[in-house]
C-alpha cells in the first residue's frame, strides 16, 4: 500500500477538526475523498503536505512511518499536493516553473538542456500540449494545472494528492484532466482525489472516503455501487433550517444594481428584494467576488447602485455602510477580522459608535449587546475579551456576521462572499439559519457569492450564475439545482469554445 | 535620557546617507556657471583668478559655524568672490565624498576643515595636482597650500588655567569640579584634554566629581541634574563648548543658586552670544574662550587669495588666536558687537 | 481587574520589576538616587520625551510612524523662541506659533503618508532631514534672552509640581482616554491590525492616522518650545537631534509593536522612565562616556528581551489561577 494514515488527530483551540481519520490508498488506485466544507477534508490534506504537527496518529508512505512531517519530509517521503490555488510563478517559463528549487546542476551550473529534455518528458506523460517557454501566466487554467502536476511528479512522488481539481477548468479541460488522471494511475500512482461532484466519483474512483466532522462516515470499494449508494453516503441528516421567508414580488427591490462595470466586470444588473437569498454562482474567477466589493464601493464602478430605492452614489465603502449595505468579506483574514482583538471589537466596532454618547463608549451597553448577538448567533465561546483569533473558524465568520446584524447599525442589504469558506459542518448550518432568519424575520436582502453550488442550493432563494464577469443565466424553485448550475457553467464555456 | 541614543554624531549617521547625497547634488546643482568657468584645467595664477572658494566645514550643527559663515560670506562680497559650502552631516566619509566632488568640478580653491585629518591627505593631493588651492582649516596637512589654524587644546588650556586660578583664590583649591566633555571628534578630545589637564595641573586638591559627554545645552542640562543629584555642592562646571556649559550654568540655576553666587564658576568655549551676554551681566558664567569668528571668517577668504597671489605655505598661513574673555574685558563688547 | 499587583500584570508589564532593580541599584550604589530634588529632576527630563512618546505610540499603533519628531521639535523650539526673543513674544503667542509649526509639519506627513499612501518610513525619515535644515536656517544662531512670559512654560510650579511634568500628565490622560474611552481609541487598534478589515467597517483610515500625524507633530513642537523655555536657550543645530530615536525606543521598549495593533500607554510611559532612569543613574554613578553607550545598549538589548518574554510569562502566570477556577469555557489560544 502507498499510502497509511492511521488514527489522525488534530485541533485547533478546542475545535476538533480530525478524530481519529483512517485512510488508506493502493498504488495504482483512485481514492475519492469527500465530505461538506468543514468535514476535516483540507485539514487532512494539510496534514499530509506537512502544514501542522497531527496531535496523534501516523502518516505512513511507502513503507516508511511518520508521527508527523514538515514540509519538506513531507515531499521527501514521495507526497505530492496539487491545491486549488496552484503554486507556480506566473512570470516563469513553464520549463523554470518545474525546477523551481530543485534545479539540475552539472559542475555548479543549472544544465538547461537535461531539464528540458526532463520537463518535455514530464508533459508528454501528461498529455500537456504548452511548450516549455511558454510564460505560465498566458497559459490556460488547465495547463497551467498540469504544469503543476509535472512539477509534482518531477519529486517522483508515491501518492499524489488532487484538491478539487476541475473546480476552475472548463468542461474541455475537465475531460483532458480526467484522462491524465487514469493515465496515472496506469502507471501505479496512488491517487487521492478530492471533490464533490458525483460524476467525477463515479468515473474515476476505485474506492472512496467520506469525512463528517472530523471522523470516516463511510469508507467503502466503489465496485457495484449505484449514484443511489454514493448520494447517500455523502448525505447529511436532514438539517432544520428555517423554511425561506416569502417574497413579494409586489415589493420594491431593496438593492437594485444597474449596469455595474468595471475592470473584468459588467455590465451587471440584478435586483434583490426584501426578505430574498440570492446566490452568485460562478467559478474561481468569474467575477463574483469583484462584484460584490463594487457594489459595496471597495472597487471603483460605473452603473448605478440603489439601496431602498436611493441611489449610492459615492463609492466608498462608508458611503454604503450609511446607505444600509453590509459586507462580510471572502478573506476573512486579510479582510474581515481583527485577529488580535477581542471577540467584542470584531463583533460591535462599527456599532460602538452608535452606542457611545457624548464620544464615550457606553461599555455597559456593547456587552449587552454582544450577549444578545452571541446568543441569537451561537457564538461559542461567548467570551467578549476573548481574542478572536482564538476561535475557530465558524464562530469567527459569527463574529463578522454579528459585526452587521447585531439591531444596532442599520443593515438593509447583507453582502456575503463566500459566507462558509473554512468553517465546519455545525457553524456552517448555523450560519446558514442566522441568514435564513435574518431575510425571514427582519425582511434583509442578502446578496452572497459561492462557488460552492451545494451551498448556493441550500441556501439560495435564487441564483445568478457569473462567468467572465457577466451573469450568463438565472435558476430559481425546482430548476435550481447542483447538476443545473454545473451545467449552466460548463455548457455555456464549452459553446463558447466551439464557437471560437 | 535622549542621551540614550542622543549622540548627535550616531543621529547624522543614520542621516547621513541622504543629507550628504542632498548636498552633494544641490552643491553641483547651484554652481554650476561659476564651475564651467573656473574648469578647463586653467590654474590660479593670482587672486583674480579665483572667483569662489569652497568652504567645507563639517559641523555645520555647531553653533560657531553660522557665526564664522556669517563673517565669511560678508568678506566674500567684498573680495568678488562667491562662497560655496558642503553639508557633511558631521561624517568623515560624507566629508571625503563632497571633496571629491568639489575636485572633481575644479573649483579654483578649497578651504576645509578634516574632521579626521590623517584620512583627507589623499583628497588634499588629489586637490593640489589638479591645481586646486587647499588650504587646511583647524590644523595642518602634509599636502597643502597654506593652513588656518587656531589651537584647540589651548583654547581647552586657557579655560582650565584661569578656573584653576579661580579655584586658588576663591575656594582656596578645595572644592568640586564637574567636566562637561566630547570624546567623540578631533577638536572635542584637544579641547577636552587642554581643558581637563590644565586644571588638575593648576588646582590639584579639587575633587573631580564628574566627567560627562556633553556638546550642547540640553544634555549638559540633564547630565548636570543628575551630577548635582549627588554633589549639589559643586562649584566649577567646565564646558566643551558654550552651549554645554550653558546647560550646566542652568542647571546651577534651577538647583536654587543664586546666579551671582560668589563660590561658583561656570566657564565654556567658543564664545556664543548667549555665554557671552551672562559673563557681562557677571553672573558665575565667568569665563569663554571666545573664537574671533570675524578673524576667522575673514581668513576662509584671505588665506587661498593669497595663496593665488603667489604667497607661500609660511607665508600665506594664518594662526587666529582663541581669547578667553571675562566680565570687563573690552574684547568682550567687541565680539558681542559682531554678532549684531 | 485588581488593585493590587499580581503577577499576570508584573508580566504583562516586565518594565516594572526591570525599573524597580534599577531603581535600588542606583540607590545602593550612590546614595542620592531616591532623593525628591534627583526624581522630580528625572520627572522633569522625561517630561518632554513622554509629550512627544505618546502621540507617536498611538500612530506606531495604528501602523504608522514618525521619524521626524526630532526636528520637529527643533523646529518648535526655534518658532517659540525666535519670537520671545526678537520680538518679546509672551507665552501664549509663542507656544501658539510653535503648535502652529508642529502641526503643519504634522499635516505634511500625514498628508504624503495618508492620503498619497507613501511609506511613512521614507517619508518622515525625508522630513526629519528637511525640517532640520528649516529650523537651522531660520535661527542659525543659538537664541537666548526669552522673557519672563515664556519662561513660565517650562519653569512653574503647578500643585507643587514643574508645569513640563504637568503637561506631560496631561496629555498621558487625554490619550488614555481616547484610546480606552472613545471608539475612535478601538479604530486606532483596528486600523493597526488590519486596514482593509477597518476600511471595510466604516472606520476613517484616513482621518484617523492623518490626526495622529498631526497631534504627533504638535506634541513635538510643544516639547521643543518647553525644552527651549526651560533652558532659556535654543541651538537649532542641536535641539532635539537623536530624539526620534529616543522616542521610538520608548515607544518599543514600552511594548508597542512596530507592526502596529498592539501597544498599551502604560507600556510607553514605563519606556519613558526606563530611559530616563538610566540615563540618570548612569550619570549619578559616573560611569565612563563609552561604558554608559554600553551600559545603555544592553539595558536596551534586557529590555527587549524581557518584552519578548513577556507574552510567554503572561500566559504562563494566566493558566495558573485560573486553572482552578475555570474548565472549559476559556478558549485557548489557536496556534495556526
Amino acid at each position: 500500500m502507498a499510502l497509511r494514515v492511521t488514527g489522525l488527530r488534530k485541533s485547533f483551540g478546542g475545535v476538533h477538526a480530525l478524530q481519529g481519520v483512517d485512510l488508506t490508498i493502493e498504488a495504482g488506485e483512485v481514492h475519492a475523498l469527500l465530505g461538506h466544507n468543514g468535514a476535516g477534508k483540507s485539514t487532512l490534506i494539510k496534514a499530509l503536505g506537512g502544514a501542522f504537527q497531527p496531535d496523534d496518529g501516523t502518516i505512513e508512505v511507502g513503507g516508511r512511518s511518520h508521527a508527523g512531517l514538515t514540509p519538506r519530509q513531507s515531499i521527501e517521503a514521495g507526497i505530492a499536493i496539487i491545491f486549488q490555488h496552484l503554486s507556480l510563478v506566473d512570470s516563469l517559463s513553464v520549463v523554470d516553473n518545474i525546477f523551481l528549487g530543485q534545479e539540475q546542476r552539472r559542475l555548479g551550473m543549472v544544465d538547461r538542456r537535461r531539464q528540458r529534455e526532463a520537463a518535455q518528458r514530464l508533459l508528454d506523460r501528461l498529455g500537456a500540449t504548452s511548450s516549455l517557454d511558454s510564460r505560465v501566466g498566458d497559459l490556460p487554467m488547465g495547463q497551467k494545472q498540469l504544469v503543476e502536476i509535472a512539477k509534482a511528479l518531477s519529486r517522483d512522488p508515491v501518492v499524489l494528492v488532487l484538491d478539487e481539481p476541475t473546480a476552475a477548468l472548463s468542461s474541455h479541460e475537465i475531460g483532458a484532466l480526467e484522462r491524465t488522471v487514469r493515465s496515472l494511475q496506469e502507471q501505479g500512482l496512488a491517487i487521492c482525489y478530492v471533490t464533490h461532484l458525483l460524476g467525477e466519483v463515479e468515473r474515476l474512483a476505485d474506492r472512496m472516503t467520506v469525512l463528517r466532522d472530523g471522523r470516516v462516515h463511510v469508507a467503502t470499494s466503489l465496485e457495484g455501487k449505484t449514484r443511489r449508494d454514493i448520494i447517500e453516503a455523502i448525505a447529511e441528516p436532514p438539517t432544520d433550517l428555517p423554511p425561506a421567508g416569502p417574497v413579494h414580488d409586489a415589493d420594491p427591490p431593496q438593492l437594485q444594481v444597474r449596469g455595474l462595470a468595471g475592470p473584468g466586470i459588467g455590465p451587471v444588473d440584478l435586483e434583490v428584494r426584501p426578505g430574498e437569498i440570492v446566490g452568485l454562482y460562478g467559478l474561481i474567477g468569474s467575477g463574483r467576488t469583484r462584484t460584490l466589493e463594487m457594489v459595496f464601493g471597495r472597487r471603483s464602478r460605473r452603473g448605478s447602485i440603489t439601496v431602498g430605492g436611493r441611489e449610492v452614489r459615492r463609492a466608498t465603502p462608508r458611503a454604503a455602510l450609511a446607505a444600509g449595505l453590509a459586507l462580510v468579506p471572502g478573506d476573512r483574514g486579510r479582510q474581515g477580522l481583527f485577529a488580535s482583538l477581542t471577540a467584542l471589537d470584531n463583533a460591535l466596532l462599527p456599532a460602538q459608535g452608535v452606542l457611545s454618547r457624548f464620544g464615550l463608549r457606553r461599555r455597559r451597553a456593547e456587552a449587552e449587546a454582544f450577549e444578545r448577538l452571541a446568543t441569537s448567533l451561537a457564538v461559542h465561546p461567548a467570551t467578549p475579551n476573548a481574542p478572536a483569533r482564538a476561535f475557530s473558524g465558524g464562530n469567527q465568520q459569527k463574529l463578522l456576521l454579528g459585526r452587521w446584524i447585531n439591531g444596532i447599525l442599520p443593515t438593509t442589504v447583507l453582502l456575503l462572499d463566500e459566507p462558509t469558506q473554512g468553517v465546519d459542518v455545525r457553524a456552517r448550518h448555523e450560519i446558514y439559519k442566522v441568514v435564513r432568519t435574518i431575510a425571514s424575520e427582519r425582511r434583509t436582502a442578502v446578496l452572497f457569492a459561492s462557488t460552492d453550488p451545494e451551498e448556493v442550493v441550500a441556501l439560495a432563494d435564487r441564483a445568478l450564475v457569473m462567468q467572465d464577469g457577466r451573469v450568463i443565466g438565472e435558476l430559481a424553485g425546482a430548476a435550481l439545482d447542483e447538476d443545473a448550475l454545473l451545467h449552466a457553467v460548463h455548457q455555456s464555456d464549452s459553446d463558447l469554445q466551439e464557437q471560437s | 535620557m535622549n542621551a540614550v541614543v542622543k549622540k548627535s554624531v550616531d543621529r547624522r549617521t543614520f542621516l547621513a546617507w541622504t543629507g550628504g547625497i542632498g548636498a552633494a547634488v544641490l552643491a553641483s546643482a547651484c554652481s554650476a556657471p561659476s564651475s564651467t568657468k573656473a574648469s578647463g584645467d586653467k590654474v590660479a595664477k593670482s587672486s583674480k583668478d579665483v572667483d569662489t572658494v569652497a568652504w567645507d566645514y563639517p559641523f555645520t550643527f555647531l553653533p560657531v559655524y553660522a557665526g564664522v559663515a556669517k563673517f565669511a560670506k560678508e568678506r566674500a562680497k567684498e573680495k568678488g568672490v562667491s562662497l560655496e559650502q558642503t553639508n557633511d552631516n558631521g561624517k568623515p566619509d560624507v566629508q571625503a565624498s563632497n571633496l571629491d566632488t568639489l575636485i572633481a568640478k575644479k573649483v579654483p580653491a578649497i578651504v576645509s576643515f578634516p574632521m579626521v585629518f590623517e584620512a583627507l591627505e589623499t583628497q588634499a593631493a588629489k586637490a593640489l595636482s589638479a591645481g586646486i588651492i587647499w588650504v587646511t582649516y583647524g590644523g595642518t596637512l602634509e599636502n597643502q597650500s597654506a593652513s588656518i589654524t587656531f589651537s584647540f587644546e589651548e583654547g581647552g588650556r586657557k579655560l582650565g588655567e584661569d578656573a584653576a586660578a579661580w579655584a586658588q583664590e576663591n575656594l582656596g583649591g578645595k572644592g568640586k569640579v564637574a567636566f562637561l566633555v566630547d570624546d567623540t571628534i578631533q577638536l572635542g578630545i584637544e579641547r577636552t584634554k587642554g581643558m581637563i589637564d590644565a586644571f588638575t595641573a593648576a588646582a590639584p586638591d579639587m575633587e573631580v566629581v564628574g566627567r560627562e559627554q556633553a556638546i550642547d545645552p540640553d544634555t549638559a542640562l540633564t547630565k548636570t541634574k543628575a551630577i548635582l543629584a549627588k554633589h549639589p555642592d559643586v562649584n566649577v562646571v567646565l564646558g566643551i563648548t558654550d552651549g554645554a556649559a550653558f546647560g550646566g550654568y542652568k542647571a546651577l540655576v534651577e538647583s536654587g543658586r543664586s546666579e551671582t553666587d560668589a563660590k561658583t564658576y561656570v566657564g565654556g568655549q567658543d564664545g556664543d552670544l548667549g555665554s557671552l551676554e551672562l559673563i557681562k551681566k557677571g553672573t558665575f558664567y565667568r569665563a569663554s574662550a571666545a573664537l574671533q569668528l570675524r578673524d576667522i571668517g575673514n581668513a576662509v577668504i584671505d588665506v587661498p587669495l593669497a595663496v593665488a597671489d603667489g604667497k607661500s605655505d609660511a607665508e600665506a598661513s594664518t594662526d587666529v588666536p582663541i581669547t578667553l574673555v571675562k566680565q570687563g574685558d573690552a574684547l568682550l563688547d567687541e565680539i558681542i558687537a559682531q554678532y549684531g | 481587574m485588581s488593585t493590587t499587583v499580581n503577577p499576570r500584570q508584573l508580566a504583562r508589564y516586565p518594565l516594572i520589576p526591570v525599573i524597580v532593580a534599577m531603581a535600588i541599584g542606583f540607590e545602593l550604589s550612590t546614595g542620592s538616587f531616591m532623593g525628591s530634588q534627583n526624581l522630580l529632576g528625572i520627572a522633569t527630563d522625561s517630561a518632554t520625551l513622554a509629550i512627544v512618546a505618546v502621540p507617536s505610540a498611538l500612530l506606531v499603533i495604528s501602523g504608522y510612524l514618525d521619524l521626524s519628531v526630532g526636528s520637529t521639535y527643533a523646529l518648535g523650539a526655534v518658532a517659540a523662541g525666535w519670537l520671545a526673543s526678537e520680538h518679546g513674544g509672551g507665552l501664549l503667542t509663542c507656544v501658539l506659533l510653535s503648535l502652529l509649526a508642529g502641526l503643519a509639519v504634522g499635516a505634511v506627513n500625514g498628508f504624503l503618508c495618508c492620503v498619497v499612501g507613501l511609506s511613512p518610513f521614507i517619508v518622515t525619515l525625508g522630513t526629519l532631514t528637511a525640517v532640520r535644515g528649516l529650523a537651522q536656517q531660520f535661527a542659525p544662531l543659538p537664541l537666548t534672552s526669552f522673557g519672563d512670559s515664556f519662561a513660565w512654560l517650562g519653569g512653574a510650579k503647578v500643585a507643587g509640581l514643574p508645569s513640563p511634568v504637568v503637561i506631560a500628565l496631561l496629555v498621558v490622560l487625554v490619550a488614555g482616554a481616547i484610546l480606552a474611552l472613545t471608539p475612535v481609541g478601538r479604530h486606532i487598534y483596528a486600523i493597526g491590525v488590519s486596514r482593509e478589515a477597518a476600511y471595510l467597517s466604516g472606520v476613517r483610515v484616513r482621518t484617523v492616522p492623518f490626526t495622529l500625524f498631526l497631534a504627533t507633530g504638535a506634541c513635538a513642537a510643544l516639547a521643543g518650545a518647553i525644552k527651549a523655555s526651560v533652558l532659556g536657550a535654543v541651538q537649532s543645530g542641536t535641539a532635539g537631534s537623536g530624539f526620534e530615536l529616543a522616542v521610538l525606543t520608548a515607544v518599543l521598549v514600552g511594548g508597542v509593536a512596530l507592526t502596529g495593533g498592539s501597544g498599551t500607554l502604560v507600556g510607553v510611559v514605563l519606556g519613558v522612565a526606563f530611559l530616563g532612569i538610566l540615563q540618570n543613574g548612569l550619570t549619578l554613578v559616573g560611569v565612563p562616556t563609552f561604558w554608559q553607550q554600553v551600559a545603555q545598549g544592553l539595558a536596551l538589548v534586557v529590555a527587549a528581551g524581557l518584552a519578548y518574554l513577556a507574552p510567554r510569562l503572561e500566559a504562563l502566570a494566566a493558566v495558573r489561577p485560573q486553572a482552578a477556577r475555570r474548565t472549559t469555557s476559556e478558549p485557548t489560544p489557536a496556534t495556526t
